[in-house]
């Protein structure tokens, strides 16, 4: 049974927690109050991004319910600015994703709506023994929503990019640049429904291509319960992957591009299909956990439905072998990873700064766990802030030369399931421990160079500080 | 694996036959039955296999009891319970290990568990037993695609294809092979063979559209990509037959039903059901799962004569009301929809959502304090729907029950400050309700003209003109009113300007054939 919210946690809602990082201890403190966040709708998710360029992050709330913006005011405080810059979608909405669809220099919005679902429209399913919840078809779908930055004040353009053609249940959104023209793209997991993915034209409109591209549903035809979404170049051969996550007996799906925006379905050649098959996965990412300079996978697991099933899960790792096959990661039995609980969303984030990824895990009925990562440090590694107009430079692509030939890494917060994660990136350098290049494609389209960085430390790298290579 | 729920296992007295080597035979679970509502007959069958096994254990020869176990496994297996069918199957084939039905059917239980490892293990071990098993040739072909190891797969499918000669499972699974090593051109000359084969077979489009992506046929790729589906082609497999027709229960096929339509496998799921349903008419879940099923096959004919059955057999089903009052609704048949929400509020005075759609259709007919009465109940279910709220207030507003409109609509308001639609409603029924305070005639003109300040709109204008004409500012009101008559407006518009006129507030929010009471803007959606 989870414990009852004590007197000062009433009425509920969502918290703000500060990492007061300490001798390398990881301390978070409750900062709610002080902070001024009123998260009080019925919370589902998160999304960061800088919307009004000041340098601070801001913070977009999703709910069941009106969604809320939250304006940083650079001093600890922040300010709802919903109303204003006209974002509170009131639709039920679970992911979202900050990023500048036309490359004007701001930070759009896109907003994952899932199911026109109230209360006067509930279901039960099951039977009356054993009621259960029922499948996200048995409810209309609503429209996701695009939201273009004008300097602070959103404008809705949903139906003017075209984003309003088609539609589905949204759980996990994800923008990225898939075919490698410069404007991000935009991918979004539907819940047993086809999955979209909006291809950026760079003249404001968006087309949805996935059931040619192949990343709409499973090598068999089926469309799956997508959940959560991880984007990298998993194969290491310069374009993004996608990795989508789902019910137990679908398995997860590695969608593989070939460059083009073009996708097959990866996950038997990467050993992915058996050991994902038992679980009902959520909020997962890729992250090279080990730094070895191969993107391992992490998956929050826990289950939906099934009154007499299990609901808790283990949440699983898998280890790339660098050559794209999984194996996972069976944990010993102390390790926080192998204790069964409802898992959902998952962010991630080194926490302690000593150079790997650690992970935050969101559990129904229970708290959430900080899985603080112990094996990264032990590897030498390279670490990034990669900044534009004084903020995180989300959609721009870090690539570093190393042991591995070159590794690119993307500057993101969103993906994995309503969750936000650290926008730093990090490479894994294994046992290499001399200085690394990086190169940066800025998502203007100007490339920069940086010779020499030192490895074992973080680096803030602005953009036209760095050595022009393409103007 | 995990048993089929809510069985209840209990374990009996040990079995441990003495021959063989390996692994001993295990004790098998003895099983609750109830849930299953098996007829006497299967009752009758499990009973006497499990009565004969204990009875034979230690008298029978090995090869006896095995066939006990083997036959008890395909029961079992026919009911979809799989763990004590894998547990039969494993004794059998532990009893004798020359017999490859036991263990192919040990692989195929695993198959469906994923187990794919022992599965695998399992097939190879019946190929040993029975070299040109073509079954287990085929599931070995799929073990090995599912792996990945796409020599093997190859082997296998081309083995099924020298024996069965255009098998279209096998060259289906030869084509997908060809296109995970993007050998696009005979990937898709495989496909199409297979699709010839088994026209009707609409999983394969979508790995046929694929290969013709690779070839850069993007039209013909968008052409299979329409018809793409999830019947696989049909494969020769005696024993899986011999299973099927264990498993006779309306039960077993509700949830073999349910299983084909979870991967999307509607025309087999409609199959089951309507099996269920010939073998147990009384059974309401397998009318209403058949009913589903033909839907969503888009057979809306029969899925509205299967309706129709529903409600003659159940005529309490408040569910199958609900459904019927949505098809007429959907037609435009008002009346009739009527009726039947009734029918399912009056058997389930619980369901919700049927309420809320009888209460809307009310107010759509004009009925408007019965309506007021349902929203009212809905509203003590759901204190915290504004919506409820909000159409709670329009209908005792309609009703001409004005001064208990206020309540509702405040207490929505005050949830949702900003939603425009509760706020133009509250000032209209505070402005024109007799029973609203000076104070709330005196808010009413404050949030009217913000509102009007914020957006000058004929509905703000004359929302405006209410609220000052109820505070006594009819010269403004008149003026306002004034902007918004015409010769060809609502005639409302008119009637009011000269209650200002006269010095009277308005009488009511809105004229009684207001579309606003009528077809009332969903107040989510903004």
């Amino acid at each position: 049974m989870p414990c009852p919210p004590s007197e000062a946690q009433l009425p509920l809602m969502g918290r703000l927690y500060r990492n007061d990082l300490s001798d390398g201890e990881i301390r978070f403190v409750d900062v709610t109050v002080a902070s001024g966040l009123r998260a009080t709708g019925y919370g589902m998710g998160v999304a960061t991004g800088d919307i009004d360029n000041d340098g601070d992050v801001d913070l977009y709330i999703t709910n069941f319910g009106s969604n809320q913006l939250w304006v940083n005011n650079g001093d600890g405080t922040f300010s709802d600015r919903t109303v204003a810059a006209g974002v509170g979608d009131p639709r039920w909405s679970v992911s979202a994703s900050f990023f500048d669809y036309d490359r004007d220099g701001w930070l759009d919005l896109y907003v994952g709506n899932y199911l026109d679902f109230n209360y006067s429209n509930q279901q039960v399913c099951g039977n009356e023994e054993r009621p259960d919840y029922c499948s996200p078809l048995h409810w209309n779908v609503t429209r996701d929503r695009l939201f273009r930055n004008t300097g602070g004040i959103f404008e809705d353009v949903t139906e003017k990019t075209g984003i309003g053609n088609f539609f589905g249940n949204a759980l996990g959104v994800v923008a990225a640049d898939f075919n490698g023209d410069g404007f991000e793209d935009l991918y979004v997991a539907n819940d047993s429904m086809l999955n979209l993915l909006w291809m950026n034209d760079g003249e404001g409109h968006f087309r949805n291509t996935a059931l040619l591209a192949g990343a709409a549903v499973n090598a068999d035809g089926h469309p799956e319960a997508g959940m959560g979404i991880g984007v990298a170049d998993h194969d290491g051969d310069g374009d993004l992957d996608l990795f989508i996550t789902h019910l137990s007996r679908e398995t997860s799906t590695l969608y593989v591009n070939d460059g083009r925006a073009r996708f097959s379905d990866g996950t038997a050649n990467a050993g992915l299909a058996q050991t994902t098959f038992p679980f009902t996965s959520f909020g997962t990412a890729w992250l090279d956990y080990d730094n070895d300079g191969w993107l391992d996978i992490l998956t929050a697991n826990g289950g939906v439905l099934g009154s007499l099933h299990p609901l808790a899960q283990r949440n699983q790792l898998f280890h790339n072998d660098g050559a794209g096959v999984y194996e996972e990661i069976i944990p010993g039995n102390q390790n926080p990873l192998a204790q069964p609980r409802v898992s959902r969303g998952a962010a991630f984030g080194d926490l302690d700064n000593d150079g790997d990824t650690d992970v935050v895990i969101s559990n129904n009925a229970g708290p959430a766990r900080v899985l603080r990562n112990e094996t990264g440090q032990n590897a030498h590694w390279l670490g990034l802030r990669v900044l534009s107009n004084g903020r995180d430079a989300h959609g721009a692509v870090v690539v570093a030369q190393t042991g591995n030939g070159s590794v690119r890494r993307r500057v993101q917060t969103d993906g994995s399931y309503a969750s936000a994660r650290d926008p730093r990136v990090r490479f894994g350098l294994g046992s290499r421990d001399t200085p690394i290049s990086i190169r940066v494609y800025w998502p203007d389209g100007t490339v920069e160079n940086w010779p020499e960085l030192a490895i074992d430390r973080y680096h803030e790298l602005e953009q036209h500080h760095g050595n022009t290579l393409k103007q | 694996m995990r048993l089929v729920s809510a069985l209840l296992f209990l374990m009996v007295a040990a079995t441990t036959p003495a021959a063989g080597t390996g692994p001993r035979a295990v004790d098998l679970p003895e099983t609750d039955f109830s849930e299953l509502k098996l007829d006497a007959q299967a009752a009758q069958r499990f009973d006497e296999l499990q009565i004969e096994i204990r009875r034979k254990r230690r008298i029978a020869p090995a090869g006896d009891l095995a066939a006990l176990y083997g036959e008890l496994g395909m029961l079992y297996h026919g009911y979809l319970l799989f763990d004590p069918a894998l547990l039969s199957y494993e004794n059998a084939a532990y009893l004798d290990p020359s017999d490859f039905r036991w263990i192919y059917l040990v692989g195929v239980v695993l198959q469906h568990g994923n187990a794919l490892d022992g599965a695998e293990t399992a097939f190879r071990k019946t190929l040993e037993l029975n070299p040109g098993y073509s079954p287990a040739l085929r599931r070995l072909g799929d073990v090995t695609l599912a792996a990945n190891r796409l020599d093997e797969a190859e082997y296998f499918y081309d083995a099924v294809l020298r024996l069965l000669h255009h098998s279209p499972y096998a060259l289906e699974g030869l084509g997908v092979i060809e296109l995970r090593r993007k050998s696009y051109r005979r990937a898709v000359q495989l496909m199409e063979t297979a699709l010839e084969q088994a026209p009707r077979a609409d999983r394969i489009h979508y790995s046929l559209a694929m290969a013709y992506r690779g070839l850069g046929d993007a039209e013909s790729a968008r052409e299979h990509l329409a018809q793409r589906g999830h019947k696989k082609p049909g494969a020769h497999d005696p024993l899986m037959m011999e299973v099927s027709n264990q498993g006779s229960s309306a039960y077993t096929h509700v949830q073999r039903g349910l299983l084909a339509a979870r991967e999307g496998d509607y025309e087999k799921a409609s199959g089951e059901f309507a099996t269920a349903v010939a073998q147990d008419p009384e059974n309401q879940d397998a009318h209403m799962a058949l009913y589903d099923s033909l839907n969503r096959l888009g057979r809306t004919d029969e899925a509205r004569a299967q309706l129709d059955t529903i409600l003659e057999l159940f005529p309490d089903n408040a569910v199958a009301h609900y459904q019927k009052a949505q098809q007429l609704d959907q037609a435009g048949d008002t009346e009739r929809a009527l009726v039947h929400y009734r029918d399912a509020v009056g058997s389930d005075p619980g369901y919700v959502r049927a309420r809320y759609y009888l209460a809307n259709k009310l107010m759509e007919s004009g009925e408007f304090a019965e309506a007021a009465g349902h929203y009212a109940t809905l509203r003590t279910a759901l204190p915290d729907e504004i919506r409820i709220l909000y159409q709670l207030g329009l209908a005792r507003l309609a009703s001409g029950d004005c001064d208990r409109a206020l309540d509702p609509l405040e207490t929505a308001w005050t949830a949702n400050p900003r939603q425009y639609l509760i706020l133009v409603a509250l000032v209209r029924a505070a402005a024109t309700c007799p029973a609203a305070t000076a104070a709330q005639r005196q808010q009413a003109l404050t949030l009217a003209r913000e509102l009007h300040g914020n957006q000058h709109t004929p509905d703000t204008t004359e929302t405006l003109a209410m609220a000052l004409a109820a505070n006594g500012g009819f010269e403004e009101a008149i003026a306002l009113q004034t902007q918004l008559v015409s010769p060809r407006g609502a005639p409302h518009l008119a009637a009011n300007l000269r209650y200002f006129q006269d010095g009277q507030p308005a009488p009511s929010a809105w004229p009684p054939d207001s579309r606003t009471y009528r077809s009332p803007p969903p107040v989510a959606d903004g």
